[in-house]
């Protein structure tokens, strides 16, 4: 190619750049056409000479934020030194960015979305538009305007005769963040004290390292000494003590999510806390005592038990088991980074999509929620497969399946109830992830996907879940319910059944979370059915432990207490469960407090006063050392009766119809949520007294015996506390003489 | 009310009245079944504690349990099957009279008279009547009518609630859901419309009237 073409070409394009930006020479007096709406967006209106002026003042009283859906009237007004007798005076340009503009009369119109003059409206420099805020509250509108002032001769001048300017709005929502958050000075003070004391830390130990040339070990000295077994650790004793103690720690910190809930409902409409942080509130409080308290302290108990209890060494898999212990802090780390990270998730225990598979649910705390969930789920399915294998492969000699105690059996039912339910739930999550990381469409049901997938999903795991947190606690009261009658246990054989049918019917029941979600009605008849049918074996435990008390010589101590407190509020639990599973019930109960109440009465009453019950039972066998019964019986009282004030109230505020998850209430509720609050504060600072009782009794409790209760299960055959490898050999389980004569 | 009363009460929805009408009818039978069982379970539980509670110089019962040594099973067939059976029963006559509630809520054809399309969304209710007027946040709706009312939603789930009368339905995008509500069964009056399912920041706030008018006289 030659030259020359080269130069014509650059100067044809040239010419074609040159005239789209050379100022149009028409006048606009019937407003701006669609055409040249982009072109004012970017340039202004530079067919009127090519600055803004300052000369030229627009106003547009936009409200100081807005509420979601609401209309509101905005007055465009410009003053400028340009004037005319009156006709073609200007017009005017407004965009936004969230909801919608209108008319009000003919002198504005809608173009493209944006609005502009009429031919009447040239006339005049003030104009009204209807603005229709987003539904969303929590978004910022931005307003840009672009008002033209001209002489009125008919033509666009660039010669300074015509003049305009341009100015921008912003409207927050009655619920949107403005700007980064200021952080106080307090705050600043601590962060910055952090940054200090840990570089110092690191110079020190930097110092000492490179100048005495000795290992980190040796600078942390006794310190390292003490902390590197529990870091290292593949003991399941040890292990079970870190499960247990990341539990209690995790339920303190859910509880006290908890006690912010309940500050929050002392009043209706009470402004503690915003709708955002009140929904991360519930949020995480549901997922931690789950995922975090719950299932650790379970399987602290199981880890340190299990073994013990069916005289085996170990767990089957002891790396795999340290594995899936380290998962749960590192896990619960990534869920609550979310709070570092602008705002936890948001989405309920339960999260629910399409709300958080969609871009409404933006919190990046969701993000990290499903991260750290997915972490959680692995070491679930880990510790699953191991205890099946253990309790599968290494009874010692007469643990016979039919002979093993039955916190072993119930932990047996629980992990296989965990292996086939996990796995589930972790895929969900995992497409869950993948809709809202890379953009994937399962749960999107713009895109036509199902919009109760996750619900199936999500309860096909979550029903056995919770069956999973319960039945081990029906373990531990079946142990010390016995040892404290000072019998056997009346049925053991029908015990085992109604666990594994428990187990097994929790699969077909998952139904009964989705009676108003629209499905088929002979789905929901046969979840009804087999949801009652869960009471048979249920009853059948409550009236086995019952008949278990007779003829025995009780000690009512805090273990016992705890476990019949158990056995009483787990029966209101489960009777209200039958009550919600009547689909006509539910309908109404579905979602309000009365469910609130009655999960909570299986939960705290069932699982949480349970596994108190195992503290005070196996602690001494734990430590050597006899916890203080008088605080334990305080710690009993003050619990049961502060539970009861606390969650019975709650079955009345959900006839009454009160929602859960709500920052707010029905004013005529009041009486009630702020008793209830009350009796919650007061049910939280009791669970004290429990850390103050292992802390004093950790040394300084009454020394225990190998057997100090009279229990028959093998962990009493070892020394209390176990030698580091549990038994000083594999012990038998002999038969009792009627037994074997029978 | 005092809170007294408040935590005595057993407050029921306009809707269960269909329902709770006898002895014999589902919400009395629940409501009897369960005093009952919890009657008996912690009368029972209350006198074995103190029945067999250990005293001073009691012998130790003759089956005791010792360490490392399985105790053997305490077994009395008869009572097991008893109460496997009795609990069986019972809640099957609950799951029987379950069924005959449940034509006032599910999908059958009653003559509708007036169908109200429901539309929800983040976070506002609004109400399209048949003559194509729409409104937001209230509806109105004739005495002594069968309403039905077809939920749509055009984001994520919602339920539409009306704690007054214990009605509820979710609302699924993608699908068209549908309830019943005869006006007729309660009282001309304003009650509130609540979200039932979460569904996101303004969840709490998603809050609606209905209003029942008078009669005309």
């Amino acid at each position: 190619m030659k030259l020359r073409n080269v130069a014509l070409m650059f100067a044809i394009v040239a010419l074609l750049v040159g005239a789209s930006l050379v100022p149009n020479a028409t006048s606009r007096k019937d407003g701006i056409p669609a055409s040249l709406g982009d072109s004012v967006t970017v340039n202004g209106c530079n067919c009127h000479g090519g600055d803004a002026s300052s000369s030229v003042a627009l106003a547009l009283d936009v409200p100081a934020n807005f509420t979601g859906g609401e209309i509101y009237t905005l007055t465009i007004t410009m003053e400028s030194a340009v004037t005319t007798d009156g006709e073609n005076q200007g017009g005017f340009f407004l965009s936004t960015t969230q909801g919608s503009l209108a008319s009000t009369d003919d002198s504005t119109q809608l173009i493209d979305g944006y609005m502009t003059h009429t031919a009447a409206g040239n006339d005049q420099r003030s104009w009204n538009v209807n603005w229709t805020a987003p539904a969303d509250d929590t978004r910022i509108a931005d307003f840009t305007l672009y008002g033209n002032s001209v002489n009125g001769n008919g033509a666009p001048d660039t010669d300074g005769s015509d003049q305009w300017n341009r100015a921008t709005f912003a409207v927050p929502g009655a619920n949107a963040m403005v700007g980064p958050e200021e952080i106080s000075d307090s705050r600043k003070v601590f962060y910055l004290s952090l940054v200090v004391i840990g570089t110092l830390g690191a110079v020190v130990v930097g110092n000492r390292m490179v100048s005495t040339g000795q290992s980190v070990e040796d600078v942390f000295g006794e310190f390292w000494g003490y902390l590197k077994p529990w870091l290292t650790t593949t003991d399941h004793k040890r292990i079970g003590l870190l499960y247990i103690g990341t539990g209690l720690f995790f339920f303190f910190i859910a509880g006290s999510l908890a006690m912010l809930m309940r500050l929050q409902l002392l009043e209706p409409d009470n402004d503690f806390m915003t709708n955002t942080q009140f929904n991360s509130t519930f949020t995480m409080h549901g997922t931690t005592m789950v995922f975090m308290a719950g299932m650790p302290i379970i399987f602290g108990f199981a880890n340190y038990l299990v073994p013990l209890q069916i005289g085996a060494r170990d767990l089957a898999f002891p790396r795999l088991n340290a594995l899936s212990f380290w998962l749960l802090p590192t896990g619960a780390l990534v869920v609550y980074a979310g709070y570092f990270a602008g705002g936890a998730g948001d989405v309920g225990w339960t999260g629910y999509a399409p709300y958080s598979s969609g871009e409404r649910s933006s919190s990046p705390g969701t993000d990290l929620w499903v991260a750290g969930q997915i972490m959680l789920g692995a070491s679930s399915t880990l510790t699953a497969i191991n205890f099946l294998t253990m309790i599968m492969r290494m009874r010692a000699p007469g643990v016979t399946l039919m002979r093993m105690p039955l916190f072993t059996w119930s932990i047996t039912v629980a992990v296989f109830l965990l292996l086939l339910a996990i796995p589930v739930f972790t895929i969900a999550l995992i497409l869950l992830y993948a809709d809202r990381t890379f953009g994937t469409l399962y749960f999107s049901v713009e895109a036509g996907a199902d919009p109760i997938l996750w619900q199936h999903l999500f309860w096909y795991f979550g029903h056995p879940e919770v069956y999973v947190l319960i039945l081990p606690a029906f373990g531990v009261i079946s142990d010390v319910v016995a040892t404290f009658a000072r019998r056997p246990i009346f049925g053991y054989t029908s015990m085992v059944y109604a666990m594994v049918s428990i187990g097994l019917i929790s699969f077909i029941v998952y139904g009964h979370h989705m009676f108003t979600a629209g499905t088929d009605p002979l789905f929901r008849f046969i979840v009804m059915l087999t949801t009652m049918l869960v009471a048979v074996p249920t009853g059948v435990k409550i009236f086995n432990w019952l008949a278990t008390l007779m003829g025995g010589s009780i000690t009512t101590n805090a273990a016992m207490l705890f476990s019949l407190g158990a056995i009483a509020t787990f029966t209101i639990g489960g009777i209200t469960g039958i009550v919600v599973a009547s689909i006509p019930m539910d309908i109404h109960l579905h979602d309000t407090y009365f469910i609130v109440a009655h999960f909570h009465y299986v939960l705290i009453g069932g699982t949480i006063f349970g596994f108190f019950s195992g503290i005070y039972y196996w602690f001494p066998k734990v430590t050597g050392r006899f916890m203080n019964e008088k605080i334990g019986t305080l710690h009993f009282i003050l619990s049961f009766i502060t539970f009861h004030a606390a969650f019975y109230p709650m079955h009345i505020l959900g006839m009454m119809g009160m929602p859960r998850r709500y920052a707010t209430y029905d004013p005529a509720l009041a009486e009630l949520n702020v008793f209830v609050s009350y009796s919650a504060f007061i049910f939280g600072a009791a669970q004290l007294l429990l850390v103050w009782n292992i802390l004093r009794s950790w040394n300084g409790g009454e020394k225990a015996s190998a057997d100090p209760w009279g229990g028959w299960s093998l962990e009493w055959t070892t020394s209390s506390p176990p030698p580091p490898n549990s038994f000083a050999e594999i012990p038998t389980l002999h038969v009792s003489d009627e037994e074997a004569e029978s | 009310m005092s809170l007294i009363g408040d935590l005595l009460s057993l407050p029921i929805p306009t809707s269960w009245e269909a329902f709770s009408e006898g002895p014999l009818s589902l919400s009395q039978q629940v409501f009897y079944w369960s005093v009952l069982i919890t009657i008996l379970v912690f009368g029972w539980l209350l006198y074995a504690v103190y029945r067999y509670r250990r005293k001073e110089g009691d012998p130790d019962p003759t089956d005791m349990p010792t360490a490392g040594v399985f105790p053997g099973e305490r077994v009395n067939h008869t009572i097991e099957i008893a109460w496997t059976i009795g609990p069986l029963l019972l809640v099957c006559w609950i799951t029987w009279l379950s069924l005959a509630p449940l034509d006032n809520y599910w999908d059958v054809d009653r003559g509708d008279e007036l169908t109200i399309e429901v539309n929800a969304s983040q976070w506002s209710w609004a109400f399209t009547y048949p003559d194509g007027n729409t409104t937001y946040g209230t509806v109105e709706l004739p005495p002594d009518t069968r309403v039905k009312f077809e939920m749509e939603s055009v984001d994520v789930l919602h339920a539409f609630f009306l704690p007054a009368f214990g009605l509820k339905e979710d609302i699924v995008p993608n699908t068209t859901t549908a309830m019943w509500f005869d006006t007729g069964t309660v009282d001309p009056g304003t009650y509130p419309i609540y979200c039932a399912e979460y569904c996101g920041d303004g969840h709490s706030k998603m809050l609606g009237q209905i209003i029942i008018t008078e009669p005309a006289a």
